[in-house]
C-alpha cells in the first residue's frame, strides 16, 4: 500500500445491514466509482471529507459509525 | 480494474511498444554515420511513422476497452472521481521532473550548439519518458492505493 493509514472503516458491516447493500449500488449513491468504494473499503484510499460525509448520510449515520481514527494517534499541540 | 485503468495500463504499453520501435529504427540509420554528420539523417518521417503507429493503436486499444467495459460493468465507462483525479495529479507531478530533465538537457545542448537531432531527441524522450513515469506511477497507484 502507498501512504500508510491509521483510519479504518466500517463501510462492509453497515452495507451488509443496509439490506446488503452492493458496492456498486453505495457508488452510485455517494457518486465515486465502484473501484473507488472498494479502494476505501480495503484501507486503500482514505476519501474527501465531502465523500466521507456524503457515505455516512447515505447510511444515516454519524460519520464517525463509519470512519474511526484512534484517539492515541491525536497530535499534542 | 475500471476503465481508467485499463486504458492507462495499455497506453503504457503501446509507448513502450512504439519508442521502442521508433529507437530501434534511427538507431539502425545512425549505424555507420559519422558523429559530426547525425544532422543528415532523416528521423522526421521515422518520427511521423512511429506517432502514427501510437494513434492508431491507441485508438483501436481504446474502442476494444470501451465495448468490454459496457459488457462487464453497468457503471458508465469512462466516469472519474476525486481518486482518479488524485492519481492523475500525482502521476503529472513524478512525470514533470522528467520533462524538466528533458527540457534542461536541450536546453544545454541548445546552449552548446549542439546539432539540432540531439536537442529533438532530448526533448522528445524527455516528453516519452515523462509520460511513461506518469503512466507507471498511476499503474502503482490504482493497484497499490493512496
Amino acid at each position: 500500500m502507498g501512504k500508510p493509514t491509521r483510519i479504518t472503516n466500517r463501510i462492509r458491516t453497515l452495507r451488509f445491514h443496509a439490506g446488503e447493500m452492493t458496492q456498486a449500488e453505495l457508488a452510485r449513491q455517494v457518486g465515486v466509482t465502484r473501484q473507488t468504494v472498494i479502494a476505501i473499503e480495503q484501507g486503500k484510499y482514505s476519501p474527501s471529507l465531502e465523500v466521507a460525509f456524503r457515505m455516512a448520510r447515505v447510511f444515516g449515520v454519524p460519520l464517525e459509525d463509519v470512519f474511526q481514527y484512534p484517539a492515541d494517534d491525536a497530535p499534542s499541540t | 480494474m475500471s476503465f481508467h485503468e485499463k486504458s492507462n495500463a495499455v497506453m503504457l504499453g503501446i509507448m513502450a511498444l512504439v519508442a521502442g520501435l521508433y529507437v530501434v529504427l534511427v538507431a539502425g540509420d545512425l549505424r555507420g554515420v559519422p558523429a559530426d554528420a547525425v544532422g543528415e539523417v532523416r528521423y522526421v518521417t521515422t518520427l511521423a511513422f512511429a506517432m502514427g503507429v501510437f494513434v492508431v493503436l491507441a485508438v483501436v486499444a481504446h474502442i476494444l476497452i470501451a465495448a468490454l467495459a459496457a459488457r462487464s460493468d453497468g457503471e458508465v465507462a469512462d466516469a472519474a472521481d476525486e481518486r482518479d483525479h488524485l492519481i492523475d495529479l500525482r502521476g503529472e507531478r513524478r512525470g514533470g521532473f522528467v520533462l524538466h530533465v528533458g527540457v534542461l538537457a536541450a536546453l544545454g545542448l541548445a546552449l552548446k550548439g549542439g546539432e539540432p537531432f540531439w536537442i529533438a531527441h532530448a526533448l522528445l524522450a524527455g516528453l516519452v519518458l515523462a509520460e511513461m513515469v506518469k503512466a507507471t506511477s498511476k499503474l502503482i497507484d490504482y493497484r497499490r492505493g493512496l
